[in-house]
């Protein structure tokens, strides 16, 4: 048992380190609803003003729809990639396994900025030598393809940790009460893998909407919203904008991320029932 | 098969063999988990395999349900070879270690989940489960979920999904092997007492041989990935076939005298202390107290033989305190010679 001295101490040092965490994003917020054009403390006044003035730049809103699209778009190419890796390492044994989990893990580790430089390199290369490989100009499916690279691995990783966490008999147990492949999926597989699942995708798709790096290099002229803000960031006209895009960023990064934890750790199955 | 049960086999209208198992093998790598095994099993029968871990009990047991596909052989179910079929396509179902019950379904799912996938109507379903859980005592259960249950509550839930089916036969592996003593016994009795009910065939996989004597009809004894015995408890407790039954099913006790290998179980021995008049008929041997073990209702005294071996001797504790309970006394230990049985040695039963 702890002291009520050590309690008191712990209860302090949290508190301390979620204000670090989250001070910062807190002053964003108050400066989004700011009365003046100015930054200064304390605010003098309070004002949607700003929410209209950034939906009706017509800027910010193709960068929101960019940033919302590329998202959906990788979650979705990580939702089928990221799953079916994790099914075929799970499932199967075979020459190299560990390899392919090393490999499709890596990306998420690597530097952002290499794996924007390795992939801009290669967009290059292949609209150079358009003669034998398919040349992709750099659009939103670049930024699309750069952001998978890290949203499978989060997918697959969550998919996976479900798959090892869960009970290999349920399967068999299935098969035995007459389920064939297709029920047994249907009724045991997808409700055990689906919360983890969703849970995958919904980081994916928060990770893919704040991206900065890769999108830098894999960009032809189109803006996401992180690059919008990141380019507009020095203009004193543009910060009252700026600011009520970054709390909406914060909302929407937020949201998600909370829904996929939700989903993640209430409802996860554990091994013993 | 004794002759009384192939007896009873014969005048039987319907096919009375539910599972025949004919010269099954099956290898992982290198390592044969299964090396040539016969059994036949009868209907309505409860039929235990046991055998010490990696003796390939489990394994044959899943071979029977379809989750491996034996290297040779033949699965014979109701008659029918099933060798090659998928696990759904076998009229038997399972009784899982873990129970493996679907997390995220109530217990009344669980139960109904065999039904639905077979397409039986909602009705019918309702009734049946209800029935099914009324069997393992698990009435009003319906709208839990298993994480709510007891472990010897979902052991009940488990079987009552495999016999809401009314399978042909039910295999069940290590069932028990995760309750504390106290509940593993209480289930012993319930689970005879529910195979008495339902009527279907049990092939029961354990390690504990309590448990197969207590509950079996007969019971096979399995070593190294083969059958050494076939047979009722008492059969296989009273007459080993071999040494490593002896050892297994019991205390080994096994002495070696004028070229006859030969068992005796413990509780068929005499232990005197001094050297009084010998009841006629009686073989008598002196030997010295090595290990005096006390379990309660009994105590085992581990004596060492002059003319060489040691046998394990156990009386009950009618009287608290005994002369004989020390260490290094000198005793004598009697027992009639119709109470031995001639075993062959490991090593022949092998080749």
């Amino acid at each position: 048992m702890e002291t009520r001295g050590a309690r008191i101490g712990f209860g302090v040092s949290t508190a301390l380190v979620v204000c670090f965490l989250w001070l910062p994003l807190v002053v964003i917020a108050v400066y989004a609803f700011n009365k003046s054009s100015i930054q200064s403390w304390p605010v003098s006044g309070w004002t949607l003003h700003w929410f209209r003035v950034a939906w009706q730049a017509s800027d910010v809103r193709s960068a929101l729809w960019l940033s919302v699209r590329v998202g959906l778009l990788a979650s979705g190419i990580a939702i089928v990639l990221g799953s079916m890796a994790a099914f075929g390492v799970h499932r199967f044994r075979f020459f190299g396994r560990e390899s392919v989990s090393l490999l499709l893990l890596l990306p998420l580790a690597l530097p952002g900025i290499i794996t924007g430089l390795a992939l801009s390199s290669f967009f290059t290369f292949a609209n150079q030598q358009a003669s034998w490989l398919p040349g992709l100009p750099f659009s939103m499916w670049t930024i699309v393809i750069g952001h998978a690279t890290f949203c499978v691995v989060v997918v697959y990783n969550n998919v996976l940790a479900r798959l090892r966490r869960t009970s290999g008999s349920l399967v068999e147990a299935s098969m035995d009460l007459g389920a064939d492949g297709w029920q047994t999926f249907r009724y045991v597989t997808w409700p055990t893998i689906s919360t983890a699942l969703v849970g995958g995708a919904l980081l994916a798709f928060a990770l893919s909407f704040d991206e900065v790096i890769v999108t830098t290099f894999t960009a032809g002229a189109q803006t996401t919203l992180p690059i919008f803000i990141f380019n507009n960031i020095n203009r004193g006209s543009q910060l009252p904008v700026i600011n009520v895009v970054a709390f909406v960023v914060i909302a929407l990064t937020v949201i998600p991320v909370w829904a996929s934890v939700r989903l993640t750790h209430t409802s996860g199955l554990s091994r013993r029932s | 098969m004794t002759l009384e049960a192939r007896e009873r086999a014969e005048v039987a209208v319907e096919p009375a063999l539910d599972v025949a198992l004919v010269s099954i093998r099956k290898h992982y790598g290198d390592v044969v988990a299964v090396d040539g095994v016969d059994l036949e099993v009868l209907r309505g029968e409860f039929f235990t395999m046991l055998g010490p871990s990696g003796s390939g009990k489990t394994t044959t047991l899943r071979l029977i349900a379809g989750f491996e596909r034996p290297d040779a052989g033949r699965i014979m179910l109701g008659g029918e070879d099933v060798a090659g079929r998928p696990p759904y396509e076998r009229d038997v179902n399972t009784v899982f270690q873990d129970y493996a019950l679907f997390p995220h379904m109530t217990v009344g799912e669980n139960v109904a989940y065999g039904l639905k996938v077979k397409g039986v109507r909602k009705a019918e379903r309702e009734t049946r489960v209800t029935d099914a859980l009324r069997t393992v005592r698990l009435e009003g259960y319906d709208a839990r979920k298993p994480s709510q249950l007891s472990g010897g509550q979902r052991q009940r839930v488990a079987l009552a999904r495999a016999i809401v089916n009314h399978p042909r036969v039910l295999l069940l592996d290590e069932p028990l092997g995760a309750l504390d003593l106290k509940l593993r016994q209480e289930m012993q009795t319930e689970l005879k007492r529910i195979q008495q009910e339902v009527g279907i065939t049990f092939v029961y996989v354990t390690h504990d041989q309590e448990e197969a004597l207590t509950m079996s009809d007969r019971i096979a004894v399995f070593n190294h990935g083969r059958v050494e015995q076939v047979g009722t408890p008492v059969e296989v407790y009273e007459h080993p076939a071999s040494e490593f039954v002896a050892g297994f099913v019991g205390v080994s006790n096994v002495l070696e005298r004028g070229g006859r290998r030969f068992t005796i179980r413990p509780e068929k021995i005499t232990l005197e202390s001094g050297d009084g008049p010998r009841a006629p008929g009686y073989v008598t041997e002196a030997g010295v107290v090595r290990e005096v073990i006390y379990v309660g209702s009994v105590t085992r005294h581990v004596v060492e033989l002059e003319s060489g071996g040691t046998l394990t001797v156990v009386r009950q504790n009618t009287e608290p305190g005994s002369a004989v309970d020390a260490q290094g006394q000198r005793v004598v230990l009697a027992w009639r010679p119709e109470n031995t049985f001639t075993i062959a040695s490991d090593k022949e039963v092998t080749e």
